[in-house]
């Protein structure tokens, strides 16, 4: 019914996220978990791979905003590894590079 | 403490997929002791009835006798080994081998003999068609092959308890739905058993299930594995329409509406439970790289036409999801002969992988060794 279209592909990004990411910001005070929640489920339903990365980018934004610690830390984390994982989709280089850089060298603005 | 030779959280080594050795003592240890599904009680309700399939290659009749009796037989006749009976139907009084027309009572006794006189050697007393095991749980028929095997009734542990509101002996049940892969059998129930694979092999599914609620729990002899679905309707015409129309059987559980549930029974058996239908899904295994599979569709019979268009819908995204499934199995066999491969890891969901391979380990010595 509905192949694995080149649009399609990029949803193999999202479980992780959508099962950490939600709870993370919250408890970071940078997020309301249903809201949270419910953004990425749009995504997932009717998203594309430049909102989803918009949204990540936002999240990373929010986590400059956040504490250092472990959920800091652990949010990081999850966000990294979406760097990671993209270039199976696109060029590292050209589109996420300098924004997996940065979450590599993030340090904390405000604790 | 992690030590040498650890298996824990690990596959089964390569070898166990590509082993004859493996394989001959999987049919020996695995399937020939396990109380195997065969059939719905509806396929053996009237007196006569019968069903045919095999274990392990092993040819059963499963039949209704005259005194209402479920009895399991090998369906091989005595005489030149000609398989007696095939598929289904009725042997109201008797079993006749088409072959040469031996003759045997319901109960697997030999009852007649063409040309009787003919042979020097024949002690028609002595020959009877082998018994088997066989019971009933939950509308679902099963039969098991040796005597030192545990009662039908505990063997699933807890399911019966959670397969009974189902009420599966009341579904009307289609005819069976054969086909094959050249896979080992176990390359197959590794990939059923597992939604880690969704996100990268079948995204219409994860728009449709909640992933991050997808969640297995191995039970004794099976493993249950619930994928509620989201909330939100999905952006793709059909799956929106099935999410729309779809309206659970008459009687389906309330804890079951939100979800396609899936179960494994050991061995080889699957049991799909979409709310609009239910699905068996029996694997043969028919060699080392080949298996056999037959599935069957179980709806409450409403022929209304919305019914019939949501089980379209359902039965075609399931086709689709399978096509993936036969792609990305065609490539794990592949890979499983690699001279460079030994074995795997597993994440936690892929717990009810571990579990199965952990039955294997138990049932079939040597298995583990690379």
């Amino acid at each position: 019914m509905s192949p694995i279209r080149p649009d399609d592909r990029w949803l193999f990004l999202t479980p992780e996220v959508e099962r950490e990411v939600p709870e993370l910001l919250a408890a970071l005070g940078q997020g309301d978990l249903e809201q949270e929640r419910r953004r990425i489920e749009a995504m997932i339903h009717s998203g594309t791979l430049e909102g989803w990365f918009a949204y990540l980018r936002d999240c990373r934004r929010r986590l400059e905003q956040a504490g250092n610690g472990e959920r800091a830390a652990r949010l990081r984390a999850v966000l990294l590894e979406q760097y990671l994982l993209v270039p199976a989709l696109r060029e590292d280089e050209d589109n996420d590079a300098p924004e997996r850089r940065r979450l590599e060298e993030l340090e904390w603005t405000s604790r | 403490m992690s030590v040498a030779g650890d298996t824990r959280g690990k596959t089964l080594p390569a070898r166990a997929y590509t082993s004859p050795e493996v394989y001959e003592a999987e049919m020996r240890e695995v399937f020939l002791k396990a109380w195997n599904f065969a059939c719905h009680v509806s396929d053996v309700s009237e007196p006569g009835a019968y069903w045919t399939t095999s274990i392990a290659g092993e040819p059963v009749a499963i039949l209704r006798d005259r005194d209402g009796q479920l009895r399991a037989l090998s369906n091989v006749c005595r005489h030149r080994a000609a398989r007696i009976l095939s598929g289904e139907g009725s042997c109201p009084k008797v079993l006749r081998c088409p072959y040469h027309g031996w003759t045997y009572r319901q109960d697997g006794q030999l009852a007649a003999v063409p040309e009787a006189r003919g042979f020097e050697n024949l002690d028609r007393e002595a020959v009877k068609l082998p018994q088997f095991r066989v019971g009933e749980l939950c509308g679902l028929v099963f039969v098991c092959m040796s005597d030192e095997t545990e009662p039908l009734d505990g063997y699933f542990g807890d399911l019966p308890d959670r397969l009974a509101p189902l009420r599966l002996a009341e579904l009307q049940a289609s005819p069976r739905l054969p086909n094959g892969y050249d896979h080992n059998w176990k390359v197959i129930a590794d990939n059923y058993l597992e939604g880690y694979h969704i996100p990268v092999g079948h995204p219409g599914l994860l728009r449709l299930l909640d992933y991050k609620r997808y969640l297995a729990t191995p039970g004794k002899n099976h493993s249950w594995i619930d994928g509620p679905f989201r909330g939100k309707p999905s952006r793709h015409y059909q799956e929106r329409l099935y999410q729309r129309l779809m309206r659970p059987m008459a009687g389906f559980p309330e804890d079951l509406r939100g979800s396609w549930t899936y179960v494994h029974l050991w061995p080889a058996t699957f049991i799909d439970i979409y709310p609009d239908q239910i699905d068996t899904w029996q694997l043969f295994p028919a060699g080392l790289r080949r298996t056999r599979t037959e599935a069957r569709v179980y709806h409450s019979g409403s022929n209304a036409l919305r019914d019939r268009l949501v089980r379209r819908i359902n039965w075609r995204f399931n086709s689709k999801v399978m096509d993936e499934d036969v792609e990305l199995c065609d490539m794990v066999q592949q890979g499983l002969e690699s001279r460079t491969y030994e074995r795997g890891v597993l994440n936690r969901n892929e717990n009810a992988v571990l579990a199965f391979h952990d039955l294997l380990r138990a049932a079939v010595p040597g298995i583990d060794e690379p």
